[in-house]
């Protein structure tokens, strides 16, 4: 859309905000809704049969209705075939009957605040005693080899949870090339980064029409395990994509297998050859048939195959009493290129999960009956939440639920929780209080540490050895240290007060830990971001012994995005950004960004002339001359027919269409883009972003940085920025909508060696937004 | 409401509570029915294509996996309930929504007190309607429009940006007449 249809959009969108709000008829003020939907009124302008039952008919339903519920959640005893902590095993039939009730129940009484018991898993869990058989005893011994591989490694490792449970991500690397998933998960490249960086090959996951949205990857050995979410309109229902290419020869990737899960990706984990994939599925209610298990059971499938729904024996009740979704654990053993996943569905919830390799835990959020109560101080919840967690034993084939409990309050993250010994302990509360608990296998709770804090929340959580150490934050941030080597009495034995937050903790060495967080002062953040170092190494007294404060460097707070070199030093990326104020003769003169050219074109490497990426003109004459990203032009033209293989052989309609658009906008001189691409610069000015990566070292209690890694400026954009390395080379990946920008820097001078952008399709189609 | 407390509802909303979403939904009411009234350009059409909307988002809610993603999450599903009313009505009626257009001008006009651009809406096609409401009140994006309406995002963009253009042209022209128009009528008045 050219600047002037960009102007009308803008016109039109000022004009409706100005004017007045219409006036809502009566079936639409908010109490009459709310009554729609608890099922105290019909629907006015309904279809006819709805609209006349009376209001004897609607109270017989409302009984009946309580009546099923109440069987719903003390779970039949002819539906009782094998009781393990999973709640009870029940047929295909069953659990048909079951969600349709469920869901009468929900339009009729439930949500009308009939519900009865807050936290429903109670009953159920205190009813499971018995164990689930635990068949499985040849663990997965990932550690090990993991391990050594780390030790070792002249590359950058994703950073993960537990040691040997890898993570999926959207950089990685193997030493020689980098893999990058595009900003909007359509296309994975890979990238030979010595040199002029050439691109390598490129994987378009677009796939026209049925977009896939793909979120990050595994990258095994040569072979890339691609995960993508998405809302299948077709079908009606969420769905995740597993896609497997074997890389031995990276230039030509090939699609090996391609299966879609039903639900939405939870997480995911990967240990040794086996994938741990846990989703979230909820038949739509214009779908179901009570009758028909195809509509309400999950399946997978493989391209090509007909679809495997969750074997009867493998589906169950769960703790909750009211669920009309799954969560489903499905493990798949990667090494075979024909294993078939193994799937478990379980009525309930997930927010994420823990892995330990052998355990995988699910946690989500349990929300008390009739609504939650809100703080008018923070909008955060104040009572009756809890966490349900289930424990899963993930070390066999088919993962088996052996355990379900609860613990009061919200939990964070992953880190939040942690085993050990057998047991598990796990960081949460609300703005309330918070705490540290300690449940045992069966996770029953055997001990609790005191309130942390009243009225603040948890930012941050590491466990190392027997301590926990949890931040918290309102206006300042105190690190607590709780002693956990008495499981049955953890105690609070130091805390230590700064101002901001750290929201990322990891070691750094003995009895040092290295906060990423915010910075502030007395009274709270101050918009700076900062690394502290804490010594732990006595309990009682642990204490920021350094600290660095960026107030215009925006670090990257994702825990993945941290990265740990072989000599223990770290790599932090980071995006710094000021207002930068443009003359009027800048403005005037005709605008950097080149009309897209068609689409062979694209996938080459372009020249920083056409790039957001500007260089800075003080880099420009650092870099070496053979290493100027327009020596990347030619290597990667010289290499076209690798480089162009995924694009131009296949060009989805959309493509077409982009291009038409293309010529079309370019006979009228203006910029093609999206509606939104670019903002209409009505001020004089404008953001300028720097990405780049802070290599970071914790030294004798000091915070050493070695170096200051960035090159190229963006120009009204905040891409992601992610950090890498191979060997001496040290990179900056900025990861943008339409584009990746990688600059390579190397580690030892710091100095900058060549950037190349590589631009990527965008998401045309699909409900990414909303659905994914 | 603040974006947290937004998100907090959101989630509570995923787990149950009417109260939540009620709250939700009060938030939007106004915007949600705006859209509707732009999109459908007859008051009771709106009133029921957003009762269908509310119905189905509360039902549906479990589905919804980003949080944050809730405003447009219910918008793309109104959109969807204002095209089946559409339809639906179409199929009914027999009538060309052309000419229904036209004249829903007329009989409508009382929604569209105090909107300008609501009330220039009816001189559109529906389609065009259609477009113009999801762009500028449901910020969708093109593929997204056209993936609602079953159409090619690039037809979507060129409808789009003829659309607005003519809006613009008449709202800017308009304002004048309408003056004008006002003290005719005023005029009259006094004479008789």
């Amino acid at each position: 859309m050219s600047k002037k249809e960009n102007a009308d959009l803008g016109f039109m969108k000022e004009k409706a905000a100005n004017a007045a709000a219409p006036e809502l008829p009566e079936s639409l003020r908010p109490q009459e809704i709310e009554a729609l939907i608890t099922g105290k009124k019909q629907k006015k302008h309904g279809r006819p049969l709805r609209a006349v039952v009376s209001v004897a008919v609607a109270a017989c339903v409302l009984l009946t209705s309580v009546f099923v519920f109440r069987d719903l959640v003390y779970a039949p005893a002819v539906m009782r075939r094998n009781m393990n902590n999973a709640g009870t095993a029940i047929g295909y039939k069953e659990v048909g009957k079951l969600i349709g009730a469920r869901r009468r129940v929900q339009n009729t009484v439930y949500f009308g605040g009939a519900r009865k018991s807050a936290d429903d898993s109670v009953a159920v869990e205190e009813a499971a005693g018995a164990v689930g058989d635990g068949a499985y005893s040849d663990s997965v011994t990932v550690a090990d080899a993991q391990n050594s591989a780390a030790a070792v490694a002249d590359h950058a490792e994703t950073n993960v949870r537990t040691e040997g449970v890898l993570e999926s991500d959207v950089i990685k690397t193997d030493g020689n090339y980098l893999y990058l998933l595009s900003g909007e998960g359509t296309e994975l490249l890979i990238i030979d980064p010595k040199g002029a960086q050439r691109e390598i090959a490129r994987i378009d996951l677009s796939e026209g029409d049925h977009y896939r949205n793909c979120e990050e990857f595994y990258l095994l050995q040569n072979r890339l395990v691609i995960l993508g979410s998405f809302y299948d309109a077709e079908a009606e229902k969420n769905r995740t994509s597993v896609q497997i290419y074997n890389i031995t020869d990276p230039a030509a990737p090939v699609q090996t297998r391609h299966l879609l899960f039903d639900g939405y990706t939870v997480s995911s984990r990967v240990a040794g050859e086996k994938l741990m994939l846990v989703t979230c599925f909820y038949p739509m209610e214009s779908r179901f048939s009570p009758t028909d298990y195809t509509t309400y059971v999950p399946s997978y499938n493989e391209e090509g195959k007909t679809a495997c729904y969750t074997a009867e024996e493998n589906l169950y009740l769960g703790a909750s009493g009211t669920e009309t979704g799954f969560v489903t654990v499905s493990l798949m053993n990667l090494s075979q290129t024909d294993a078939a996943p193994q799937s478990v569905s379980v009525f309930g919830s997930a927010g994420d999960i823990y892995c330990t390799g052998d355990a995988l835990y699910v946690y989500d959020t349990v929300y008390p009956a009739g609504g939650v109560f809100f703080s008018k101080r923070n909008g955060s919840m104040d009572s009756g939440v809890k966490t349900g967690i289930q424990k899963y034993d993930v070390s066999g084939e088919v993962a088996v639920c052996t355990a379900s409990g609860s613990v009061d309050g919200t939990v964070l993250n992953t880190f939040a929780l942690d085993e050990a010994d057998g047991y598990l302990r796990v960081a949460a509360g609300n703005w309330n209080e918070n705490r540290v608990y300690v449940l045992d296998g069966d996770l029953k709770q055997v001990g609790v540490s005191d309130v942390l804090v009243e009225g603040e929340n948890i930012r941050s959580v590491r466990f190392m050895g027997n301590y926990a150490y949890v931040v918290t934050f309102m206006q300042t941030d105190p690190l607590f240290v709780v002693d956990l080597s008495d499981s049955t009495a953890p105690k609070i034995t130091g805390e230590v007060k700064l101002p901001g937050f750290s929201s990322y903790l990891h070691p750094a060495g003995e009895g040092m830990l290295l906060g990423l967080g915010y910075g502030g002062t007395e009274t709270g953040l101050d918009g700076s971001t900062k690394l502290s170092l804490f010594d732990v190494s006595d309990p009682t007294a642990p204490k920021e012994t350094d600290s660095l404060v960026f107030p215009d460097k925006d670090l990257n707070q994702n825990y993945k995005a941290f990265v740990t070199l072989p000599d223990g030093s770290f790599l932090i990326p980071y995006l710094a950004y000021e207002e930068r104020r443009i003359d009027a003769d800048e403005k005037a003169a005709p605008e950097t960004e080149p009309a897209s050219e068609p689409v062979t074109e694209e996938a080459l490497t372009e020249a920083p002339a056409s790039l957001p990426l500007a260089e800075a003109p003080e880099a420009g004459t650092a870099a070496e001359p053979d290493a100027e990203p327009a020596s990347a032009v030619t290597a990667a033209s010289t290499n076209a027919p690798v480089t162009e293989a995924p694009d131009p052989a296949d060009p989805a309609p959309d493509d077409a269409e982009a291009a038409t658009a293309v010529s079309e906008s370019a006979a009228v001189t203006a910029p093609p883009d999206d509606f939104y691409a670019e903002e209409p610069i009505v001020d004089e000015y404008v953001w300028v972003g720097r990405p780049g990566v802070l290599h970071v070292k914790a030294e004798n209690g000091r915070l050493v940085l070695l170096a200051d890694l960035s090159g190229g400026t963006f120009e009204n954009r905040w891409p992601e920025v992610r950090a890498s390395f191979i060997g001496d080379a040290a990179f900056a990946v900025s990861n943008d909508w339409d584009s990746i920008v990688v600059e390579r820097f190397a580690l030892g001078s710091g100095e900058k060696e060549s950037t190349a952008t590589y631009k990527t399709k965008t998401a045309e189609n699909g409900f990414i937004a909303c659905y994914d | 409401m603040e974006q947290s407390e937004l998100k907090t509802s959101v989630r509570a909303a995923k787990h149950g509570s009417a109260q939540a979403f009620g709250r939700l939904y009060e938030h939007y009411a106004a915007e949600l029915y705006r859209f509707a009234l732009w999109y459908l350009h007859n008051a009771s059409d709106a009133e029921d294509a957003v009762q269908e909307a509310i119905l189905s988002a509360w039902r549906n809610i479990r589905a919804l996996r980003k949080e944050e993603a809730f405003k447009a999450w219910l918008f793309q599903i109104l959109a969807n309930a204002c095209k089946n009313q559409l339809q639906m009505k179409s199929s009914l009626r027999l009538v060309s929504l052309e000419e229904n257009g036209a004249s829903a001008r007329i009989a409508y006009a009382p929604a569209f007190e105090d909107d300008a651009v609501g009330s220039l809406l009816g001189s559109l096609s529906p389609e065009d309607r259609a477009i113009v409401t999801m762009a500028v009140l449901g910020d969708f994006k093109s593929g997204e429009i056209a993936s609602v309406l079953g159409m090619k995002s690039a037809t979507v963009r060129s409808r789009l940006s003829r659309a607005l253009h003519a809006l613009r042209e008449e709202l800017e022209s308009e304002a004048p007449a309408l003056a004008a128009e006002e003290k005719e009528k005023k005029e009259e008045g006094a004479l008789q």
